[in-house]
């Protein structure tokens, strides 16, 4: 259960950086997610980890020890692969044994009849039926053990990948957006299975994801990145609270953070405390953080656009007065009790204990001073 | 009912018609040009064979000899000579498809390893496929050589007795093996080359995780995936040397003492130089047999392992 520990690593492939350079340490046991945008190089990051892909530059130790030039095999992972993976000739039975039995053949049983006696030998084995059995149970591929992975649905064939990896013993797991093809019930499910699976063995967990929701719960710590940087690396609260900039502002949370432009602020220098407006800042506000108001209150002059009701809340769009376009819409979480309709003229507050300042040229977190209390 | 359901299909009986017979004419139209093809150039032969060895035909009339019945088979069963030209064919066929077939999977397995100029290795090991199989024999014919060849040369000077590679038993059907084996192995690297390379990625980085050797990602992942084609060519190979006839008739001529005579050397003597086309023939008879069993064979183990893939 090593804790990992990179010191400027980074990738390229011939001149095209998909990884800048980056610092960071995860400790031992910890559940880090990378969260991030398709392409912006989670799989890369993994692969690294995994030893299946070359550092370009830098080093990566575990427990203080360099292991850039170390074999898989002597890392110790399990590794669920976004593509699966499966071997296709054996069946899903052989599939999900098969580190089980790896682990248990000597080098000269590998010839090729002989072979297939021995394994089919350890396959009958209590130690491996019982283990196979027991994870295929978990996964519910009771029904699939004796098919190959080409007579098994998409979602099927993702489950078989994960009780692969899951059915060994390692050191570190490395998953890379294990439940992307799950459905809605069997995914809350086995985000259940993991994380308690992570509280019983208390390793190190390396998670792929772009679904927040999968960030959020799981994470013990999250690195969101955009484009080949990394852009923060924290707990799901300090992602969540205080975002670095506003790229992760807008990319974890759902809806996102509502992001008011410098030339709204200054327009209604009012509605802010005056440390926000005098700034020249650009303004974030998660929508649970700003409450309407019946006109003539002192806040943000807003007119309501849509109304979209999910049940316990209701998510408000409203546009401030004299704005249009998708830039300016600012989304408010409010309780379903909140009779709004369109095209209502409301005013817009901002509860100034959770409002994030943001860099209007680089968009970079601005750190605040006495203005919030 | 299904026919208004969908919009697009025909309402008039006659549209309805032209489109059945088109489907059943377009592949019929298709087929009917290699059918007549093939029963031209191969049922017809094939009958005629048939025919020639059930009669007494001599090279001087091939046409014209007069029905014998099974004589000319009766005569093959008697004699001592049908038995070891078996055995030859066989030793022969087996030999140079399994050393072919091991060699060009060694040299695809080396050449996959990706070092640098692997693209000159490769173009130099499948140089052997290009040059005619006679210009082949001929090069190899010097090496054998008792007196001057390479081998002997080597031998000798490593303090050893010369061999008398392309007339004594067993080393004429051993050399007359290598070097079509060394014919084919081109063949074999780069088919099982390209399966190599179709292997996913990802498949076998897993096999890695999951903590399997070289070794034994190749046993487990590599070969099962690789052997289907290896295979066929295992089946192309077979086909190929029990039709071969060049590379022994210019390296032994079927010597010493009919040692590496094969069905088709065999075909040839009777045939052309004792002028018997009727005892010919039988001997094409009893090649043509073996390689439809070799071929039934092939395509019982292909049908298995469909049934197997649940395809
Ligand atoms: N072999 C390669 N050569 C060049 N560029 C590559 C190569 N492999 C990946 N890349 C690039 O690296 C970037 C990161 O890829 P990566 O697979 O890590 O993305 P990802 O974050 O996992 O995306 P996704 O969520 O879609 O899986 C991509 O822009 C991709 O085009
Ligand atoms: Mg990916």
């Amino acid at each position: 259960m090593p804790q990992l520990q990179f010191s400027s690593v980074a990738k390229s492939y011939g001149d095209t950086q998909v990884l800048e350079p980056f610092d960071a340490s995860v400790d031992s046991g910890e559940f880090l997610v990378l969260l991030g945008p398709s392409g912006c190089g989670k799989s890369t990051l993994l692969r690294m980890i995994a030893g299946l892909t070359e550092i370009t530059s830098g080093e990566l130790l575990f427990d203080g020890e360099t292991v850039n030039e170390w074999d898989v095999r002597k890392r110790d992972i399990a590794f669920v692969f976004q593509s699966y993976a499966l071997y296709p000739q054996m069946t899903v039975r052989q599939n999900i044994a098969f580190p089980l039995v790896m682990d248990r053949m000597k080098p000269w049983q590998h010839l090729p009849i002989l072979g297939s006696i021995i394994r089919s030998r350890l396959m009958h084995r209590p130690e491996i039926a019982g283990e196979v059995d027991r994870i295929a149970e978990q996964l519910s591929l009771v029904p699939y053990l004796d098919r190959r992975p080409g007579a098994l649905s998409g979602g099927q064939r993702q489950r078989v990948a994960l009780a692969r990896s899951l059915v060994r013993d390692p050191s570190l797991y490395l998953l890379d957006e294990p439940l992307s093809n799950l459905d809605a019930k069997l995914r809350t499910q086995m985000r259940v299975d993991i994380t308690a699976l992570h509280q019983k063995v208390g390793k190190t967990f390396v998670y792929v994801t772009h679904d927040q929701i999968e960030a959020m719960t799981m994470a013990t710590r999250i690195i969101v990145m955009d484009h080949g940087r990394i852009q923060q690396i924290g707990t799901p609260d300090e992602v969540y609270d205080n975002p670095a900039n506003t790229f992760v502002a807008t990319f974890v949370g759902s809806p996102a953070m509502n992001l008011i432009s410098p030339d709204i602020v200054a327009a209604h220098p009012t509605a802010f405390e005056p440390g926000i407006a005098a700034s020249g800042a650009i303004v974030g506000v998660r929508p649970e953080h700003l409450m309407l108001a019946d006109e003539g209150a002192p806040g943000l002059p807003v007119t309501v656009e849509v109304v979209e009701r999910t049940g316990a809340e209701a998510i408000i769009a409203c546009q401030p007065q004299g704005q249009e376009g998708d830039e300016s819409r600012i989304l408010v979480r409010a309780s379903h009790t909140q009779r709004r309709v369109m095209g209502e003229a409301c005013v817009l507050q901002l509860d100034p204990a959770h409002v994030s300042l943001f860099d209007a040229a680089t968009g970079v977190r601005v750190p605040q001073t006495s203005t919030v209390g | 009912m299904t026919a208004t359901a969908n919009p697009r299909v025909s309402r008039s009986p006659r549209l309805r018609l032209t489109r059945a017979l088109r489907g059943v004419a377009t592949p019929a139209a298709l087929l009917i040009a290699p059918m007549v093809l093939l029963a031209f150039m191969v049922f017809w032969p094939l009958l005629q064979q048939i025919w020639i060895s059930l009669t007494d035909a001599r090279l001087t009339n091939p046409g014209g000899g007069s029905f014998v019945g099974l004589e000319n088979f009766e005569a093959l069963m008697a004699g001592t000579a049908l038995p070891q030209v078996l055995a030859n064919t066989l030793a022969y066929t087996l030999g140079s498809t399994g050393l072919a077939l091991v060699m060009g999977t060694l040299a695809a397995l080396v050449v996959n390893t990706r070092f640098r100029g692997h693209g000159f290795v490769k173009g130099v090991l499948a140089s052997p496929w290009a040059i005619p199989p006679v210009a082949a024999a001929s090069i190899w014919l010097w090496m054998f050589s008792e007196s001057r060849g390479i081998f002997n040369r080597i031998i000798e000077g490593a303090g050893g007795e010369p061999v008398a590679w392309l007339t004594s038993e067993p080393w004429a059907m051993v050399s007359v093996i290598l070097v079509t084996a060394w014919q084919f192995a081109p063949l074999v690297m780069l088919v099982t080359l390209s399966a190599l390379k179709s292997v996913p990625d990802e498949v076998a980085e897993a096999s890695r995780v999951d903590g399997a050797s070289a070794v034994a990602t190749f046993t487990w992942v590599v070969w099962p995936h690789i052997l289907p084609t290896f295979r066929l060519l295992g089946i192309l190979l077979v086909i190929e040397s029990l039709r071969r006839w060049d590379i022994i008739a210019v390296m032994t001529g079927g010597g010493p003492v009919m040692s590496t005579s094969t069905i088709v050397v065999a075909i040839q003597r009777q045939a052309f130089q004792y002028q018997e086309v009727g005892m010919g023939a039988a001997y094409a008879m009893i090649g043509i047999t073996l390689a439809v069993i070799f071929a039934l064979a092939y395509l019982m183990v292909e049908r298995r392992a469909e049934k197997r893939n649940g395809r």
